[in-house]
């Protein structure tokens, strides 16, 4: 029990730093491999994109079906767009657009370094002295990072237009009051932040994931178990970083004293 | 490691990033729209001795019409002091905001968020200055309202003391007199007496005209106003008169259910009321509502004002028998019916039907009116 929690906290530890280089690797890798950041953001964001905008709609039309039953019974169903809209942009779509990047990419990037590693093709880098972070963890980063917030916009835009067509199908408003209604309750400075929050879970997922594929056991077993684990960790780094990032934007927020 | 990029996946890249940049770039500025950030405004600023709540970005309407933002609150420089709200409005409104034009806060609907609601001014007022200042109204709370009920409520048992301590002494006196030597001999002899009944009348006059103010001023008081018309303090004959409602009603002589010029039911009078109890249950529906009329006939012997009160404490007395042995006042689960009593004494009300007429005058009168709806 002892040693498992000590090999947690050095395994804590060991990520911390990990992520902490890869920061640093980010503005290099940028300058120096542009193209591979364009590849591996395609594959994040193009490839994505499907299942986002799916995501989003499903989630707005749900939305609408369940909270239109409760607020029609006390004759406020007028109300619905503007909490559904407040809802979905300020806190489900960042976190939804999050958890599809986590789900997809942490699964991807683990299982993708993992059979490097099995490969014994992360020890040639080394080999040859080609840094791993910077060559392959830092692209990485830069594509998920960059992708997250554009998801969350796609999510967004598929939660209000999900809770449209259930208006239009079912409800009585048009869709420009709908529209109208929806950004009623809506600040700037929380739909802003709250997209750009998501390229911290970007980040994290990929290094994450990335950490989680390089430490893996030389097994096609083990790489399986890389895969599951990248899931497992970067979904859990999303929903613990949101809880922290909350208050950290709160509080700069009323600091600045951004008022929209 | 060197990739080539085909340029139909460098264009789909690219396209994808520009369209969710559009539809966020859209997103943004509706957004500003809404919260008048693009359009032409002016401000307006008001003073309101307290704001209830009212925050930065508050919505403002001019004559109900959505037409901005509240931006800025400035806290008064003292204590005692307004405090000022900053209203940023839309200059396609500028004409309907004159000089005289007033501000006030109110509560929106279920999400209980504020509103600032302009009334524009009258047509002959010149617009208002930009910036300029315009009237505020004061903010009623809920609470407020309920604390003008309490001090009536006091007022009115202060009132009622007072007419309580009236009558007391008058009757102190009337027994004085009547254990006395004949009233005429005693109030000439004794000045002291005279000026004590005078007084008192007097004071008793003041004191229930007071009451009366008070009473018909808490009737139009909101929550207080429910109770009055559940209790059926209102009109009385209005309680007869109900052109909407099914009338049924069952005549009981008073001298059958009471024991003689008394509010006390005899058994048989129970027993009356009972079989009036089983009729109703079969006859009576959730709406109907229950009016208990005793009247009397118009005795040499009895004076007005007594027969009204000996005619309200049986109406009373049947009220509290059929609710307290047959629950006649509730229909059914978490709902109530009304069910009023009065005593008439020997007033015939002009909403008499003309077969009641032919009732015994002296009477008890159950009558039930179902909303025809």
């Amino acid at each position: 029990m002892y040693a498992r929690a000590l090999g947690l906290l050095d395994a804590v530890i060991d990520q911390a730093w990990f992520t902490v280089r890869s920061l640093a690797a980010l503005p290099a890798a940028l300058a120096r491999r542009p193209g591979e950041v364009v590849w591996q953001f395609e594959r994040v964001a193009v490839s994505g994109f499907g299942v986002t905008a799916a995501a989003g709609l499903c989630m707005g039309a749900a939305a609408w079906m369940q909270t239109y039953r409760m607020l029609a019974a006390h004759g406020a169903e007028s109300t619905l767009p503007s909490f559904l809209a407040a809802a979905m942009l300020v806190e489900i779509g960042p976190l939804m657009a999050g958890l599809l990047v986590a789900a997809r990419m942490g699964a991807g990037l683990a299982a993708e370094l993992g059979t490097m590693v099995l490969n014994e093709e992360i020890d040639a880098r080394g080999a040859f002295g080609v840094d791993v972070v910077a060559s392959l963890v830092a692209p990485r980063a830069i594509a998920c990072l960059a992708a997250v917030p554009l998801l969350t916009i796609v999510i967004d835009a598929g939660a209000i237009a999900g809770g449209l067509l259930a208006e239009s199908a079912a409800g009585r408003m048009s869709p420009g009051l709908y529209w109208s209604k929806s950004l009623i309750f809506l600040k700037m400075t929380d739909v802003v932040l709250a997209t750009f929050k998501t390229t911290v879970f970007g980040f994290l997922i990929a290094t994450t994931a990335c950490w989680t594929g390089l430490n893996t056991g030389r097994s096609t077993e083990d790489v399986g178990r890389a895969a599951i684990r990248g899931v497992v960790w970067s979904v859990t780094a999303v929903f613990v970083s949101n809880v922290l990032l909350i208050p950290i934007i709160q509080a700069a927020v009323a600091t600045l004293g951004w008022r929209y | 490691m060197k990739r080539d990029f085909p340029l139909g996946r460098v264009l789909v890249i690219v396209g994808f990033v520009a369209v969710v940049f559009l539809a966020g770039g859209f997103g943004l500025s509706q957004m500003a729209r809404r919260q008048w950030r693009t359009q032409p405004t002016f401000q307006v600023r008001a003073l309101f001795p307290s704001i209830g709540g009212l925050e930065v970005g508050h919505r403002a309407r001019v004559q109900g019409i959505d037409a901005g933002l509240v931006e800025q609150v400035i806290p008064p420089q003292a204590p005692g002091g307004a405090v000022e709200v900053v209203l940023k409005i839309d200059l396609r409104l500028r004409e309907l905001v004159r000089a005289d034009a007033r501000a006030k806060i109110v509560a929106e609907g279920l999400v209980g968020a504020k509103v600032v609601e302009i009334v524009p001014g009258r047509p002959d007022a010149p617009v208002l200055a930009s910036d300029g200042q315009i009237a505020a109204e004061p903010v009623t709370l809920p609470s407020d309202l309920f604390s003008q009920a309490q001090s009536a409520l006091a007022r009115i048992d202060k009132a009622a003391a007072a007419a309580e301590r009236g009558l007391a002494e008058t009757t102190a006196l009337v027994e004085s007199i009547r254990k006395g030597e004949g009233t005429i001999g005693k109030l000439a002899r004794d000045d002291e007496l005279y000026h004590r009944l005078n007084q008192v009348a007097r004071r008793g006059d003041r004191a229930l005209s007071a009451l009366d103010d008070n009473l018909k001023a808490l009737k139009e008081t909101w929550p207080l106003s429910r109770y009055f018309d559940r209790r059926a303090y209102l009109d009385r004959e209005r309680l007869l008169f109900r052109p909407n409602a099914e009338r049924k009603s069952r005549t009981f002589p008073t001298d059958e259910i009471f024991e003689t010029d008394r509010a006390v039911l005899t058994p048989h009078g129970r027993a009356k009321l009972d079989e009036f109890a089983g009729w109703f249950k079969g006859n009576g529906r959730p709406s109907s509502e229950l009016v208990i009329a005793a009247f009397t006939s118009d005795l040499a012997s009895q004076d007005h004002d007594l027969a009204e009160i000996l005619t309200q404490a049986q109406a009373d007395a049947v009220r509290d028998y059929l609710i307290a042995k047959h629950a006649i006042s509730s229909a059914g689960w978490f709902r109530s019916r009304k069910v009023a009593a009065v005593g008439f004494g020997a007033q015939i009300p002009r909403a008499t039907p003309a077969i009641a007429l032919d009732a015994p005058a002296k009477r008890i009168e159950i009558i039930v009116f179902t909303p025809s709806t």
